[in-house]
């Protein structure tokens, strides 16, 4: 009896383990990749190409702002562009993202000031302002089971 | 030679009685299809997506009729505790096959406490278990609706904006599952001569057959069958009837949800409000039609059902509508024969009970005349 | 007098008096939170006089035996084929309300008739099967409605020239006859004395019916089915002919609802209407096996006064409609209650 009590604890606290683990990795966010320049500390730069993980890289020219949608919180940014000096940098940086929040945004010009720089340096979590945009469009809640049969 | 004829036309005539409504139902296929002008390609593609979408929820159904407890109808108290765990899974932005196993992880304890509370009353209503478990779905239905549309948002809290009604509190009709749309279908992707072949769901459900037959013979399977066969002679050699009974329709329940999520992840669009109410009526129509009767079912007629049963349901519109020009006949159609198929069966069954009891009857009468 | 009421509240049944407490509550509290009491009163007249002939529609079969009427809808399509047929005719007024019902009757004979044949055999199953009867029903007659020759132009599409439509006016027809006739207005509060009275009419003839010969063998075939046997009685035959009188109330039940609602549903429109019935006469103290006029007349004031008033008094107190989620929970959870109770199941 106390061994099956045991097993019972232990399966529910490995499924519990396991919800969790579902969570962090499954957790999908919403990574903004960004090249305007931020006044004062860096410039746009002319021309980037980048990707995150294995998906297919964007190339961004500057003032443009893109978005890569990833499951879990380590990911690989992968930059190639040609820097002031023109040295050709081709580089991969591995970055953490928390699971609490949805979109978080990589300032490129940046992180091209300095690639060793910590990732707190470019990577901020993103609020966003489109919040709430169709408040108008409210449609009637359908509750009537027979629609569905239809 | 003759007596050989005799025996094999009495043969035939059992097999027929034994199996109307499968053959019924091969032949309204068989009038069907032509009409409809539906090519094979497409109508093998379709049982493939209909198999791989259902065939989980009519396999739930199969425990609590073991446990001689008939049709669950409420099966779709899994559904709706499947229905919280996608939403909360989508609230909290988790997709994929992750997201899936998360959403069965949440709906886990719900359907254990909907089963049990369900068994509970089941166990109170002994000899209309199915009208009870009827009720209890619209009951059930009513406490979803009631947490869903006022109490998500407002006291639950809810932080993506996206799901919530623009008043502020209660999940919207439609929820998108693109997080986990065709996640499992598309997992292991086989593509033979232009007809997808879900693999990974396939497996999946096969691996819900190999548990059933497997449970079937561990102790707690044989207690159920026991019970199903005679409650009074299964509790005098000790078996807990109730506990019995409760364990079955808590397993359905669990069983159900995870059949849910998987039809969801297929279908990709969570209609908040009436997904789970016609998936009981459907999946019991379905197993009824695979030849499975109140008291007596097996996987192979979960199989035969849904592809019947389906076949019927793909081809009925376009069938009504080169027939009479009229495509809603069809779908009422449809309508009628799955509410025909259930009605007629939960008749025959009746009748053949009774017919079994009077027979008992005359035979213990026989036997006591014999001992005067 | 503790007894007393510890005895009052075990005759009514606890879920009865929380129920009747609440309703008692609501219309405390409503002229408070601004709701107008003569309106709601009326209303609650109105549509207990809507629903209190198909929940009347319970009582032979439960006398019998059958259990509750799940099949209800099949007496509902008895009388939306009247009901079809007098607009058809091109019937208006009374004559039409009448005629309907006349129409209806042949419907609602055989289709009772087969109906009541097909329960006796199913003896101990009637609920579930008459349940699917009546879904089955309401299937096989949205095929019908679209294909039957209907071809009055209020009724029929209007650019195929045929098939009914899902929603027919009654307006020109038999709208109102009943709510009007002789009805009485004091202040803001309209009495529809003609529905009261076709009601009572009814279950004068109910009791009446229940006090004959007949009648008293159907309670004895409810109560008894073994002793009723041994003393005489054909057990199926009255069966069957409590099934018919169920099927005829209801048809009828459905043509009252339909002067007053102002509109026939077809096709899917008849489906769940047995629920709300089976829960009122439930909630006025019948039970499976058990049921009086009495409890026609407290079921469905209570129920419809619930269904009434939640919705306009909540409104008022925190502007949301949470009346539709009460109706589910408060039917349905009566009707758990009936199924489940111990003292029942041992029949």
């Amino acid at each position: 009896m106390n061994r099956r009590l045991i097993v019972r604890i232990v399966t529910c606290v490995a499924v519990i383990l396991l919800a969790f683990s579902m969570y962090f990795i499954g957790r999908q966010h919403t990574i903004l990749v960004d090249n305007r320049t931020v006044e004062g500390v860096a410039p746009a730069l002319k021309s980037i190409e980048v990707s995150i993980d294995k998906q297919d890289s964007l190339e961004l020219y500057p003032r443009d702002r893109d978005q890569f949608v990833v499951t879990g919180q380590s990911h690989k940014l992968h930059v190639k562009y040609t820097d002031s000096n023109w040295n050709e940098i081709d580089k991969v940086i591995k970055f953490k993202v928390p699971a609490k929040n949805d979109m978080y945004i990589i300032s490129l010009p940046k992180l091209a000031m300095n690639l060793d720089a910590p990732q707190s340096e470019w990577l901020e979590v993103f609020k966003s302002m489109a919040v709430q945009a169709d408040q108008s469009a409210e449609e009637p809640i359908v509750t009537d089971d027979l629609s569905a049969m239809m | 030679m003759k007596n050989l004829n005799i025996s094999r036309a009495e043969r035939l005539k059992r097999f027929v009685e034994n199996n109307t409504v499968p053959i019924l139902f091969v032949i309204i296929c068989a009038i069907g299809i032509p009409l409809s002008g539906y090519s094979m390609n497409y109508l093998i593609n379709e049982i493939f997506v209909r198999l791989s979408r259902n065939a989980f929820l009519i396999l739930s159904l199969l425990i609590p009729i073991m446990a001689g407890m008939g049709l669950n109808f409420g099966m779709t108290l899994g559904a709706m505790a499947a229905e919280i765990g996608l939403i909360i899974i989508c609230n909290l932005g988790v997709v994929g096959i992750p997201g899936m196993i998360l959403a069965a992880i949440i709906s886990t304890p719900i359907s254990i406490f909907l089963g049990w509370m369900c068994g509970n009353l089941l166990n109170m209503a002994k000899g209309r278990e199915m009208v009870t478990s009827y009720i209890i779905g619209f009951f059930v239905n009513g406490v979803y609706q009631l947490v869903v549309l006022y109490m998500m948002g407002s006291i639950i809290p809810i932080a993506n904006s996206a799901l919530v009604l623009s008043r502020g509190y209660g999940i919207r009709n439609t929820v998108n599952l693109t997080g986990i749309r065709k996640q499992l279908d598309g997992l292991i992707p086989l593509r033979i001569a232009g007809i997808n072949i879900p693999i990974a769901t396939l497996l999946v459900i096969a691996l819900l057959c190999v548990f059933i037959l497997w449970f079937r013979k561990t102790k707690l399977g044989q207690d159920m069958r026991a019970v199903g066969q005679d409650m009074e002679v299964a509790r005098a050699s000790g078996i807990k009837v109730e506990r019995t009974r409760i364990i079955s329709i808590i397993m359905s329940t669990v069983f159900a949800g995870y059949g849910m999520i998987i039809y969801l992840q297929n279908i990709g669009t969570l209609n908040t409000y009436n997904s789970h109410t016609q998936v009981g009526m459907f999946s019991i129509a379905a197993l009824l039609v695979g030849g499975a009767s109140v008291a007596k079912a097996n996987i192979r007629n979960v199989f035969l059902g849904v592809v019947l049963f389906h076949l019927m349901f793909v081809i009925s519109p376009m069938a009504g509508k080169n027939l009479i020009g009229e495509a809603q006949l069809g779908e009422y159609f449809r309508v009628f024969v799955s509410y025909g198929v259930i009605t007629v069966s939960l008749v025959l069954y009746e009748v053949r009970k009774k017919r079994e009891l009077s027979y008992e009857g005359d035979e213990l009468a026989a036997e006591q005349k014999e001992d005067k | 007098m503790m007894n007393k009421i510890i005895d009052f509240v075990h005759k009514a049944g606890l879920p009865r008096i929380i129920i009747g407490l609440f309703l008692f509550a609501l219309f405390v509290i409503a002229p408070f939170v601004g709701v107008k009491l003569d309106i709601s009163l009326t209303n609650v007249m109105n549509r207990f006089g809507m629903n209190c002939v198909m929940v009347l529609a319970m009582v032979p079969m439960i006398h019998s035996g059958c259990g509750l009427n799940f099949g209800l809808p099949l007496g509902i399509i008895s009388g939306l084929l009247g009901a079809t047929l007098s607009i058809e005719m091109g019937f208006s007024g009374m004559v039409s309300f009448l005629m309907a019902i006349v129409f209806s009757t042949p419907f609602a004979l055989l289709a009772g008739y087969g109906y009541g044949k097909l329960l006796n055999k199913v003896k101990g199953g009637e609920m579930m099967i008459a349940t699917y009867v009546g879904f089955s029903s309401v299937a096989f007659m949205c095929m019908m409605w679209l294909l039957l020759p209907y071809r009055n132009p209020t009724m029929v599409w209007g650019y195929a020239g045929r098939g009914l439509r899902t929603t027919i006016s009654t307006e020109g027809y038999y709208l109102h006859v009943l709510n009007d006739l002789l009805s009485l207005k004091f202040g803001g509060i309209v009495i529809p004395t003609g529905m009261f009275l076709f009601f009572a009419l009814l279950a004068f003839l109910m009791w009446a019916f229940l006090h004959t010969k007949t009648g008293t063998a159907m309670t004895a075939v409810g109560s008894n089915p073994i002793f009723a046997k041994a003393s005489g009685i054909n057990v199926d035959a009255i069966r069957t002919l409590s099934v018919i009188m169920s099927t005829w109330l209801g048809a009828v039940g459905i043509l009252v609802y339909e002067q007053s609602f102002g509109f026939i549903q077809l096709y899917m429109g008849p489906f769940y209407m047995a629920l709300p019935a089976v829960s009122a006469i439930l909630i006025g103290g019948a039970s499976v096996n058990k049921a009086s006029i009495t409890n026609v007349i407290v079921g469905t004031f209570l129920f419809q006064g619930i269904l009434t008033m939640t919705p306009s008094v909540m409104n008022s107190v925190v502007h949301t409609d949470i009346s539709e989620v009460v109706r589910i929970i408060v039917s349905n959870g009566m009707i758990l209650y009936a199924l489940t109770r111990k003292s029942e199941v041992a029949r």
